[in-house]
């Protein structure tokens, strides 16, 4: 199994993708969108997390542009962040996104709901 | 005689020399420690992060863990912020297995005392850290006395720091609290609210009622963050009120919100405000993409450059019509 991760704080990016390898994942740490972009068209992933620092719009452009090239293979999409509003939630979900979790992280969750969809 | 002096002479310079050259000698060590110490910082927090990693995946107790170099203040001040920083991201087990990690350890005791003989600057940066970690009852006692604080910045993180040890209690505390809230100092105590998943709509209607100047800010910016629905038509009146720090933060935060019904109230507003704040408003309403019968509202303020006005319209891809220009006599 495969998982892309983008998260601008390195420490929290850390942590997950050290839970993810713990738990037998094979995990690429990404630090640009063209980055995240590239690879997932040249190598397949199962999912990706992303760590919404940026405006929303980007994020949408970029959610839409994973799940709509057929050279990637629509891998799971899970954003996180410390934004609750309930416009940008729907912006991200209608753009694509499978999961929305808001900071501060529950990490048992988020292993738990990674381990459903990808049956680490 | 002659000979008395030379060797007397020969003896001071020799004296100096070996003087001289323990100097030399001292400087050489101590620039090899500082450099050694930078080092040591650089690679202690990779060592630190790897082992959090390690004890957060563990069920270990605090004594097995080992950081080395955790007596030298170096060692110390690495792994209070690298706690603090993960601990402000996480929630649940891991946030409470680092709390106690923090605790354990002495690095509380540690950065309290800190604290207490540190200058203002570094002081407000050390209260940071208890935005992110909920500090003990003792700690809390030692810093009341912050609260009172000539500086600003030691104020606002000391009060942050009570609010963080009983969030619950925030309208009480802001209701005591004499100074003024920034509008950072507003969302700082907003995401901390958030952080700590304290229920905010009854403290906001108490904020909102309490008529304290403080207390409204904060209660309108909480119905900013929080996206509280029910307080809206609060708004609206507190656009009417004559402070203009509450009429212009009840303005800021009805764009925030995007409320639709902008009615008489606002148009009221705008007349008693001055021409940068009109502007300003103006600005956020057209990035809010208002309607252009709310923004050709502004166009009768002629001191507040109608050009500009109609420039942002355009840009924000508004068309409204020009009016026809005066013929002119030639």
């Amino acid at each position: 199994m495969k998982v892309f991760i983008w998260c601008p704080d390195e420490l929290l990016g850390g942590l997950v993708s050290h839970r993810l390898r713990q738990q037998g994942a094979a995990v690429a740490d990404i630090s640009t969108e063209d980055e995240l972009l590239a690879k997932a068209a040249d190598d397949s992933c199962n999912a990706v997390l992303v760590h919404y620092s940026k405006p929303i719009d980007e994020y949408c452009e970029l959610i839409r542009r994973i799940k709509s090239d057929r050279s990637i293979s629509r891998p799971a999409v899970y954003v996180l962040s410390w934004v609750q509003y309930e416009s940008t939630v729907m912006s991200l979900f209608e753009s694509g996104a499978d999961e929305y979790l808001t900071l501060p992280l529950n990490l048992p969750r988020l292993m738990d709901k990674l381990n459903k969809k990808l049956a680490l | 005689m002659t000979d008395a002096i030379l060797s007397l002479l020969l003896n001071i310079l020799s004296g100096a020399l070996v003087v001289i050259a323990l100097i030399l000698a001292a400087g050489f060590r101590l620039r090899r420690a500082v450099l050694s110490l930078k080092a040591s910082s650089l690679s202690l927090e990779a060592q630190y992060r790897a082992e959090l990693y390690r004890f957060l995946d563990s069920e270990e107790p605090v004594r097995k863990v080992r950081f080395p170099l955790l007596g030298s203040p170096i060692g110390a001040s690495t792994l209070t912020l690298l706690i603090s920083k993960l601990a402000a991201q996480l929630y649940g087990r891991e946030r409470e297995r680092l709390l106690g990690l923090f605790r354990d350890l002495g690095l509380e005791k540690r950065l309290c005392n800190d604290i207490c003989r540190a200058d203002d600057a570094e002081r407000a940066n050390l209260l940071r850290f208890y935005t992110e970690i909920v500090p003990t009852f003792d700690t809390l006692k030692q810093i009341t006395g912050f609260l009172r604080s000539e500086n600003p910045d030691v104020r606002l993180y000391a009060l942050l720091a009570h609010l963080n040890y009983c969030p619950e209690k925030t309208a009480d505390m802001l209701m005591r609290y004499p100074h003024e809230l920034t509008l950072s100092g507003q969302k700082e105590i907003c995401r901390l609210l958030a952080a700590r998943f304290v229920p905010v709509s009854d403290c906001c209607r108490r904020l909102l009622e309490s008529g304290r100047k403080n207390c409204v800010l904060l209660g309108l910016s909480m119905i900013a963050y929080f996206d509280l629905q029910k307080y809206r038509p609060v708004i609206l009146e507190l656009v009417d009120s004559l402070d203009p720090a509450i009429r212009d933060g009840a303005l800021r935060v009805l764009v925030i919100v995007r409320f639709s019904q902008i009615d008489g109230a606002v148009y009221r507003a705008l007349d008693q405000m001055g021409e940068h704040d009109r502007k300003m408003f103006y600005r956020m309403l057209v990035r809010a993409q208002y309607s252009t019968p709310i923004l050709s509202r502004f166009a009768k303020y002629e001191g507040d450059s109608p050009l500009a006005a109609y420039l942002n319209l355009m840009i924000s891809g508004h068309t409204i019509p020009l009016r026809p220009i005066a013929a002119t006599a030639h």
